[in-house]
């Protein structure tokens, strides 16, 4: 089957699928994901897993309750309706992005391609705080990749002027920060740092993961 | 932009590991940790925006629960949503149902049961 539109992945939104459970993804484990073109002439073209394919319902759930009116609801379908909306948004601006850079003869995607993808698909509003974003996201990278190791309780006691700093786009550049511009990152990857899950943990848990510098900006 | 949403791009709400799983599902394509989290705030935004548009038509309806027909009136508003998105939300009931009326009007000469669906009404497939 044609996999090359954003729908070849796609269950059916039908109400009879038996995916209304809420909450929590137990949609139909598949196996495992393999490379699209590998399928062959299986026709099993569901071949990843089901919560391989969205982003967790929790997550989609917990930001649009903040978006809408305390006492509102959403139904069942609407919230795995909107879950699939998120996947094909992901899709289609990748899809964009990669079309471009592969234009330019490159092969990884940069987060230039991405805005380049946002402008040509019509979503300009994003572009401003998406560069906003992008700026303090290479700010804290450059100063994770120079300052490693630093000890726990320094780290704690920089936030303050860090978090003031970093609200200054113009500040991103490596070496003009005037603060102490301690790594705060325990593990080495920035994914840990960019953990979704807002952790209200003890401090030198956040501190491991980056918490604290959200939390200061609160 | 609030203070709030000042903070929250820094922590995506989104699993960074399911952002790349989903961009990777249509090709194998690469991507650097900056184009990943760029995509994981936009998305965000995205959400928020679909988020607060189907809430407004849901209380233009004088509805407390958004349902998916919101959700798509919500998606027809907005011109660069259509183009990726209308395709995706299951055609309404009701317009099923008038289509279903004037097509056994029309398609007289053929009983209704036998007859499979013309294409575009498989929109929801």
């Amino acid at each position: 089957m044609e996999r090359g539109g954003f729908h070849g992945y796609r269950k059916l939104p039908d109400n009879t699928s038996g995916l209304k459970v809420p909450e929590m993804n137990m949609r139909t484990a598949e196996i495992n994901h393999t490379n699209n073109n590998h399928s062959n002439s299986d026709d099993n073209d569901c071949t990843v897993r089901e919560q391989d394919r969205f982003m967790p319902i929790a997550n989609v759930i917990r930001i649009m309750r903040k978006i809408l009116p305390p006492h509102a609801k959403i139904s069942d379908d609407a919230k795995e309706m909107i879950q699939e909306c998120v996947s094909e948004y992901i899709s289609f601006i990748t899809g964009e992005a990669n079309e471009h850079c592969q234009r330019e003869q490159r092969k990884t995607i940069t987060a230039e391609d991405v805005l380049w993808a946002m402008s040509k698909l019509g979503f300009d509003d994003y572009i401003e705080p998406l560069t906003v974003y992008l700026h303090r996201y290479r700010e804290l990278e450059g100063e994770r990749g120079s300052i490693r190791g630093e000890p726990v309780v320094k780290r704690v006691v920089d936030y303050g002027a860090l978090g003031v700093a970093a609200f200054a786009p113009a500040n991103f550049h490596m070496g003009n920060h005037h603060h102490h511009g301690h790594g705060f990152f325990g593990n080495g990857t920035m994914g840990g740092y960019l953990k979704g899950e807002s952790n209200a943990g003890s401090s030198q848990a956040a501190v491991a993961n980056g918490e604290p510098y959200a939390q200061q900006l609160k | 932009m609030t203070e709030n949403e000042a903070v929250d791009p820094i922590r995506p709400e989104f699993p960074t590991g399911r952002v790349k799983k989903i961009m990777k599902l249509d090709k194998d394509i690469k991507v650097n940790p900056e184009a990943s989290f760029l995509i994981s705030c936009s998305t965000n935004l995205f959400l928020q925006f679909l988020a607060e548009r189907s809430a407004e038509v849901a209380a233009e309806k004088k509805k407390k629960t958004v349902k998916i027909d919101h959700l798509r009136t919500a998606v027809k508003r907005h011109r660069p949503t259509i183009d990726f998105l209308l395709d995706s939300l299951p055609v309404p009931a009701e317009s099923i149902q008038s289509v279903a009326n004037s097509l056994s009007d029309r398609d007289l000469s053929r009983p209704v049961a036998d007859k499979p669906a013309p294409p575009w009404l498989e929109l929801a497939a």
